[in-house]
């Protein structure tokens, strides 16, 4: 069966069946939704349903239309997304690009890459790409903004036996070349006046860059709390990109399990220093970038408990 | 997507070549990512095709498709992804047969034959559409931005975009009947090449010319081919006013299209008129015979989308250059040979049979429109008879000058240029034309020196060959060398066969030719150097300020 999907409050509209799921038909027809993993494992597509019937993988109704995964969702009747300030007007395509730069911070790697002369690149900040390399694929944020001259840059986590940053540590080097697939993702700023809480673990500093070099661009004058959180002081990189932020109206907060330097650092979590700064978050954003568990209890702990609405969490979920 | 093989190509945001969903000429990024793909293929067969040619494996169908594909993938030709993704699949095909026929050869006759092992011979492309462009990113221009820079894309482009208008006319020879060995070969050498992917510059000079050298051949056989079967041009009044009746229009340079439809149309009460560059055609004298070869109407490429609006029957398009079909037409156009458009049918084994009904069902002219003529068919054979007319006007000071004026038009305002230039020519000049350039300025009045017309109509864009004969026999009686002739070339190019007659040009060692409107994107600052300063190429400034200078 085929049906139809009408993103809300947007001319949006893409074709459904009830054998591809909600996610990838919207892909395939150049509809930029958000996801992260397709798995059902990061969250990233989770999107509240305003009407339809959904099913799942085995076919069973889904019963709840709110936060409902979209990569393991199907369509069995029409369907309205409601993604509040939806914007589709980038394409989504292939890109190659060169590494121009790599350099290593502890476990960290800060690559560059560059798209070639011949193409334009445009993303919004907060976008992530997709590199795909030997048909795997791993999604990585933009950390700045690449869109003048066309230079993306990546934050890469080391893991152990990880697949691509195993590749990254070994294999590239400057001049390597890699695909991706961009601009991908919904993690962007809102055009509001709200204060903003922006959390983030490891290497979800990256967007959360993007997002602050866009509001120092657009002379942003909103208040914004960042809140960056990592296992020990020196998973800390690029901290000297946080001298350029004080001319916003920022106020930072750096969180380590291991502290050995008190005055820089806290030894509190993400999730307390909020529990501890804040009771009253009705008016504010929120946004979350890093480990799918952080961002849960993020999620849980400001919705549920410090009244912020639902609509202003945005969060950017990787694993 | 990213092409920036024509002159129309986009030119903004810093970035020259069209890189978004469509390109300026309408190719969709779709079918664009399946002709880098099919060139790409095209270069794995061709390298399979230079060793059969060594060993004299016969490979015709292999240089029949080669040539009609790489034809396809010029600019104004094939627009319909199906098309090309099945001369995709078709050129895969024929590479593994002919892989097996020399393998076949080699165990037979007992000989060790090194294989190509290029990348692009082992290609196997995809099964779906999405994964073909896939594909295609990784070995177009993006790629080869990135690994080699941007001075050798460029002339990678430079070459391969010379090959495209080499085949081009090597799949006209051919369709004409003319031999094609010679020039196909020496096409498939330079594919092989660029399967290579070669990262050294002084490569791509030393086959850029080999190219103009291919192109030559190309068009001296499309010259005997035409010259073989329609008779050498003649002067020629070619009506440019309509005849009342049923009506069908011929555009592009398949010559011997138009030569079978006409066949086929006799008796049938439909007149048939030219468009753009068949123009030529009425010139000669197989063509010439047909009564209902009426005259031509319209004018260059780019005027087709008001031109055949206005034609009441129906329209054949035989080669490049087409542009996006209107709603007022489409029902009545047609495409043959390499052309394609999705939902516009194709001729196929020369019945034009829905063609000719679609003319019959057209209202057709109501009423002649008063008389207007103008003179054409001034190819080598005739000039060279005036020869000595021209030699003698030449010593007594009658003729100072000789210009080459032609070569494509463009679609934009740059055009003019060409057009100013020829009028301001000095009363003492004679012009030579060929190609849709001269649309700019044909229907003028441009008088005679003792007889001689001053405006020499040399044909179709191909039609260069002609140019050339009559410069080396100009050069021969004046016992000097070309460039020291009184001879200045001004040329205008839009697409990928002016890249293969400049190549010619450059070849044979032609000086300092005036070259626009604009010049190639994938000429770079450093390729553009090498031009201006090895080959003494100028990039032309104003129609005032040129002639100036041709004449100091
Ligand atoms: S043929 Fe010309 S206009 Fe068409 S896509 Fe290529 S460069 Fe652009
Ligand atoms: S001269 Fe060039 S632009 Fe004109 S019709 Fe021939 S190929 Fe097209
Ligand atoms: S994309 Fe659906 S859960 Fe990750």
């Amino acid at each position: 069966m085929s049906y139809q999907a009408h993103i809300k409050d947007t001319e949006y509209k893409f074709n459904l069946t009830d054998s591809v799921s909600i996610l990838e038909s919207a892909i395939s027809q150049g509809i930029n939704l958000p996801y992260g993993c397709r798995n059902g494992d990061c969250g990233g597509c989770k999107c509240n349903v305003s009407s339809g019937v959904l099913i799942d993988n085995d076919g069973h109704t889904i019963e709840s239309l709110t936060d409902v995964l979209l990569c393991q969702s199907f369509a069995n009747s029409d369907i309205v997304l409601d993604i509040p300030g939806f914007d589709n007007s980038i394409k989504i395509r292939n890109y190659l690009a060169k590494i121009i730069k790599l350099d290593k911070h502890n476990n960290t790697a800060i690559m560059q890459i560059q798209i070639p002369n011949t193409q334009t690149f445009n993303h919004l900040p907060g976008q992530f790409i997709e590199i795909n390399a030997a048909g795997v694929t791993r999604s990585y944020s933009i950390a700045n903004i690449a869109n003048d001259n066309k230079i993306i840059e990546l934050h890469i986590r080391h893991y152990l036996n990880g697949f691509f940053s195993s590749k990254v540590w070994n294999d590239y080097k400057v001049g390597s070349v890699i695909k991706f697939k961009a601009p991908l993702g919904n993690f962007t700023l809102q055009s509001t006046q709200n204060p903003l809480l922006m959390v983030c673990t490891g290497t979800g500093f990256a967007p959360i860059n993007s997002l602050l070099q866009h509001m120092l661009q657009i002379g942003s004058t909103r208040s914004v709390h960042l809140i960056w959180g990592n296992y020990e002081e020196d998973d800390f990189y690029c901290l000297d990109y946080l001298e350029q932020y004080k001319k916003l109206n920022l106020k930072l907060s750096l969180c380590a399990n291991k502290v050995q330097d008190a005055t820089t650092f806290s030894s509190l979590l993400v999730t307390q220093v909020i529990s501890q700064e804040y009771n009253d978050l009705s008016n504010y954003e929120v946004y979350a970038c890093g480990n799918p568990n952080m961002i849960n209890d993020i999620r849980n702990l400001t919705t549920n408990e410090l009244n912020l609405n639902k609509n202003n969490f945005f969060c950017d979920s990787f694993n | 997507m990213f092409c920036y093989q024509c002159e129309g190509t986009q030119r903004n945001d810093g970035i020259l070549g069209c890189n978004t969903l469509v390109g300026n000429c309408g190719k969709t990024a779709e079918t664009a990512d399946l002709q880098d793909l099919l060139l790409y293929a095209i270069t794995g067969l061709s390298s399979y095709a230079t060793v059969a040619n060594k060993y004299q494996i016969s490979k015709s169908d292999v240089d029949h498709l080669v040539m009609e594909a790489v034809f396809s993938t010029l600019t104004n030709v094939n627009f319909d992804p199906k098309r090309i993704e099945d001369y995709l699949r078709d050129v895969v095909k024929l590479r593994e047969e002919l892989k097996q026929k020399i393998l076949d050869f080699a165990s037979k006759s007992n000989t060790v034959i090194d294989l190509p092992t290029y990348p692009s011979v082992t290609f196997k492309p995809a099964n779906s559409i999405g994964e073909l462009i896939d594909q295609a990113l990784e070995i177009g221009f993006d790629a080869r931005t990135l690994i080699a820079g941007e001075d050798i894309a460029g002339m990678y482009g430079f070459v391969l975009y010379g090959i495209k208008g080499a085949a081009a006319y090597t799949n006209h020879a051919l369709l004409s009947g003319g031999n094609i060995e010679s020039a196909v070969n020496q096409l498939h050498d330079a594919l092989a090449f660029l399967a290579q992917e070669s990262t050294n510059l002084n490569d791509y000079i030393d086959w850029a010319m080999k190219v103009g050298a291919a192109n030559y051949s190309a068009m001296e056989s499309l010259d005997s081919a035409h010259t073989n079967k329609f008779g050498h041009p003649e002067p020629t009044q070619v009506r440019i006013s309509n005849v009342a009746g049923k009506a069908i229009l011929v555009s592009g340079h398949d010559i011997h299209d138009l030569e079978k439809l006409l066949q086929q149309t006799v008796g049938k009460g439909i007149n048939v008129y030219t468009h753009g560059e068949m123009l030529p055609a009425n010139a000669y004298p197989e063509l010439k015979k047909y009564p209902h070869l009426v005259g031509n109407f319209g004018g260059a490429w780019h005027k087709q989308k008001v031109e055949f609006s206005r034609f009441p029957g129906a329209v054949l398009m035989t080669s490049n250059c087409l542009i996006e079909p209107q709603v007022a037409y489409k029902e009545r156009l047609f495409t043959a040979n390499a052309v394609g458009w999705s939902g516009i049918p194709h001729i196929k084994d020369g019945d034009y049979t829905p063609l000719i009904e679609a003319a019959l069902n057209a209202p057709g002219f109501t009423s002649d429109a008063p008389e207007k003529f103008i003179t054409i068919g001034f190819a080598h054979n005739t000039v060279i008879s005036l020869a000595d007319d021209v030699v003698a006007a030449v010593k007594s000071g009658a003729i100072k000058h000789f210009y080459l004026v032609g070569g494509c038009d463009v679609s934009t305002p740059d055009g003019d240029y060409y057009g100013d230039f020829a009028r301001m020519v000095p009363k003492d000049s004679v012009i030579l034309t060929l190609g849709c350039a001269k649309y700019r300025f044909n229907r003028d009045d441009f008088g005679d020196i003792n007889g001689i017309p001053r405006v020499l109509d040399m044909g179709q864009c191909n039609d260069a060959y002609s140019a050339i004969q009559v410069a080396l026999t100009l050069a021969k009686a004046f016992d000097c060398s070309v460039n020291e002739l009184p001879l200045t070339l001004v040329v205008s190019w839009f697409e990928q066969k002016a890249v293969a007659i400049m190549l010619t040009l450059l070849y044979l060692g032609l000086e300092n030719i005036y070259w626009g409107p604009k010049l190639p994107a994938f000429a770079t600052p450093n390729i553009l150097q090498l031009l201006e300063s090895r080959f003494k190429l100028i990039p032309i400034s104003t129609a005032e300020k040129d002639l100036a200078r041709t004449l100091h």
